[in-house]
């Protein structure tokens, strides 16, 4: 077990025995199993740092068909489906990873670096979005877009969205990548820059905000409410 | 749910991996990636570990400041870029039906300094202004592109499945629906094109060169890029791929395309799902899934049309076959399942995407009809009065009067 197994298991451990936040299930993120197939030129991330770092040509590439799928889900996750500015994102992160991969002080942490720039400019555009007022409503967006996904999945997906919006940056941030990312709780911290224990104060006021204002949002409300409910 | 109860989160996960699936990203993606490999080529990368001292940084701060202040006048705000249309500078609406007269072109000019010449006949759109650029959907026609290169410019021009990148360029694109034939002309600079058969960074194309690309020819080889000097004998592979396709020689997609145009529905129904339906949804374009929606509802099969229908709503929104397909929709609603309420939804759909389309007529009528239906009163008279108004002669006037009068 590496260092991230072992603070995996470590944290997991502790926060079901001490945990308050009633979500005593830690799942942890996948590993790189559900990822974009990696090119046969660069097998391991510290040896695409090093290529990337000495401006290897082909390096980019592989550093984008390795994580490009993965990074864009978490922001699109992060801003919501609707929006269509998710693919400028995409580019700006792996830009700003391009620039900065000199500062990546452990290479075999390159996906969790790559999620932090990808919650930085997220955050950034949804602070400027919240300047600028919301376009256009994310149900508009949804109802002409159409999708041969399942409606009630679709409704419900749109009414988690909706619910999101009366999130602050930071709790909607946190939310995303605890519960929808399944990431644990040292996880969202690095990825937020946050320490452990606010990253913990928010992702448990998060989930007490979702808790409140849960029922008002109805499609939603009923896949968490469970058979015995319905 | 009890307050304290844990949440499950894992029905919810699912409903959002499968809306995400559904969603089909992967052209976005790729367009990004491309952008991405582009500017990577010309990225300055910082030196390891390198720190600005306190006070390099403090100059940093205030060069940063003076150039913010030098910024800010040119640009005051991050706000999107507009245009405007035609000669009398009309104020140009984003996602709005743009379409040149059929005896003369229409100019559009954006604020940017970006300009479009559209062809006689030509229908496009813009459908997204960002402070950096647009994207502009080219349905039918022609369109001379020239944009003014600065840093970050972000300019996208879509004409079916191909995406054309632009950096800062000049150029001509055409694009035809009933061939499902893209052709460009680059006159200055270099863009990336993107689509089906020109690879995962898409194909550079410089100036002087141009470059032509169909659906059929995509099937089966390697686009033709030329010098315009060699225009002559490449300007008929688009004709002879087309033909192609249309013998049926493509292996899978068009062998349930020509049965379909030929009529035998169930045969080709049938030989959809024999190469597996949902695959030969993913390799179609977005008027073969129309066809194939119709093919699956003659061949009796409601879900699979419905199925077909509501990918081309996924991948088109905005766009005619997106509204064609809502008023299909609307009728396998109607005729096929009974349920007038998503009838009137889909008819209503119709009607807000094209007003003025040629089944306009048709779906205010079916409206009326699915609205009485589905027991609304009260929204089916508003519908009829509409309708009258409208098509006091149209075939569905007498059941307006009808309502009307009751």
């Amino acid at each position: 077990m590496n260092i991230f197994g072992a603070l995996d298991h470590v944290c997991s451990r502790r926060l079901q025995y001490n945990g308050r936040s009633g979500v005593s299930a830690l799942p942890v993120l996948k590993r790189d199993t559900d990822l974009a197939p990696s090119l046969p030129v660069v097998h391991d991330d510290e040896a695409l740092v090093h290529a990337l770092r000495q401006r290897d040509p082909d390096a980019p590439a592989v550093l984008f068909d390795r994580y490009g799928s993965y990074i864009h889900r978490v922001v699109a996750r992060i801003i919501g489906h609707a929006e269509p500015e998710r693919m400028d994102l995409l580019h700006d992160v792996f830009v700003r990873a391009l620039e900065r991969i000199g500062d990546l002080k452990n290479p075999r942490a390159l996906k969790s670096w790559l999620v932090g720039i990808a919650v930085y400019i997220s955050q950034e555009w949804l602070r400027r979005r919240k300047r600028r007022g919301v376009p256009v409503a994310p149900e508009k967006a949804e109802e002409r877009a159409g999708t041969s996904a399942p409606p009630e999945a679709v409704e419900a997906v749109r009414a988690f969205f909706l619910l999101l919006d009366r999130f602050n940056e930071e709790d909607r941030t946190v939310f995303i990548l605890r519960f929808l990312e399944g990431m644990n709780l040292i996880e969202v911290a690095e990825a937020c820059n946050l320490s452990i224990s606010t990253a913990r104060r928010r992702v448990l006021r998060a989930e007490n905000r979702f808790r409140q204002i849960l029922p008002g949002f109805p499609a939603l409300y009923e896949r968490f409410a469970g058979e015995k409910e319905r | 749910m009890k307050p304290d109860q844990p949440l499950d989160w894992e029905p919810f996960r699912k409903d959002v991996a499968d809306v995400e699936r559904a969603a089909d990203w992967d052209e976005g993606v790729r367009g990004a990636r491309a952008r991405f490999l582009l500017t990577a080529k010309g990225l300055p990368l910082r030196p390891k570990g390198t720190r600005p001292t306190i006070v390099w940084a403090a100059v940093a701060v205030a060069a940063s400041i003076a150039l913010g202040i030098v910024s800010w006048k040119r640009h005051p705000t991050e706000a999107p870029v507009s245009f405007d249309t035609g000669i009398e500078h009309a104020t140009g609406r984003v996602g709005a039906i743009l379409s040149a007269p059929t005896s003369e072109s229409l100019p559009v000019h954006f604020s940017d300094g970006a300009s479009l010449s559209m062809e006689a006949a030509t229908r496009a759109r813009v459908t997204e202004t960002t402070s950096h650029g647009a994207t502009v959907v080219l349905e039918e026609g022609s369109l001379s592109v020239a944009v003014v290169h600065r840093e970050a410019t972000r300019w996208r021009v879509t004409a079916g499945p191909f995406t054309v990148l632009v950096t800062g360029t000049a150029f001509d694109v055409r694009w035809s629906t009933a061939e499902e034939a893209l052709v460009l002309d680059l006159r200055e600079g270099s863009v990336t094109v993107l689509g089906p058969s020109l690879g995962p960074d898409g194909r550079r194309v410089h100036a002087g060169e141009s470059l032509r690309v169909s659906l059929a020819q995509a099937q089966n080889e390697a686009p033709r890029l030329s010098d315009t000097a060699g225009e002559a004998t490449t300007a008929p592979v688009v004709r002879e791929e087309t033909a192609r396709a249309g013998e049926g020689n493509a292996v899978g997609r068009s062998s349930w395309k020509q049965l379909a145009l030929e009529g035998r529905y169930a045969d080709a129904l049938g030989a959809a799902e024999s190469e597996g339906f949902d695959a030969a949804s993913r390799r179609a374009s977005s008027s073969e899934l129309l066809l194939l929606g119709d093919t699956a509802r003659f061949a009796g099969s409601p879900k699979r049309a419905e199925q077909a229908l509501l990918m081309v709503r996924a991948r088109s929104a905005g766009k005619h076959e997106a509204a064609m397909a809502a008023f299909t929709l609307g009728r396998i609603a109607y005729d096929e399942r009974r349920r007038y309420a998503d009838a009137a939804r889909w008819f209503q759909s119709y009607l807000a995407e094209e007003p003025g389309g040629g089944l306009a007529r048709e779906a205010a009528g079916r409206l009326i009809e699915a609205e009485k239906a589905a027991g609304d009163i009260a929204a089916a008279r508003q519908s009829a009065s509409a309708y009258l108004r409208q098509y006091p002669a149209g075939p569905h006037a007498a059941l307006a009067r009808g309502l009307l009068n009751r």
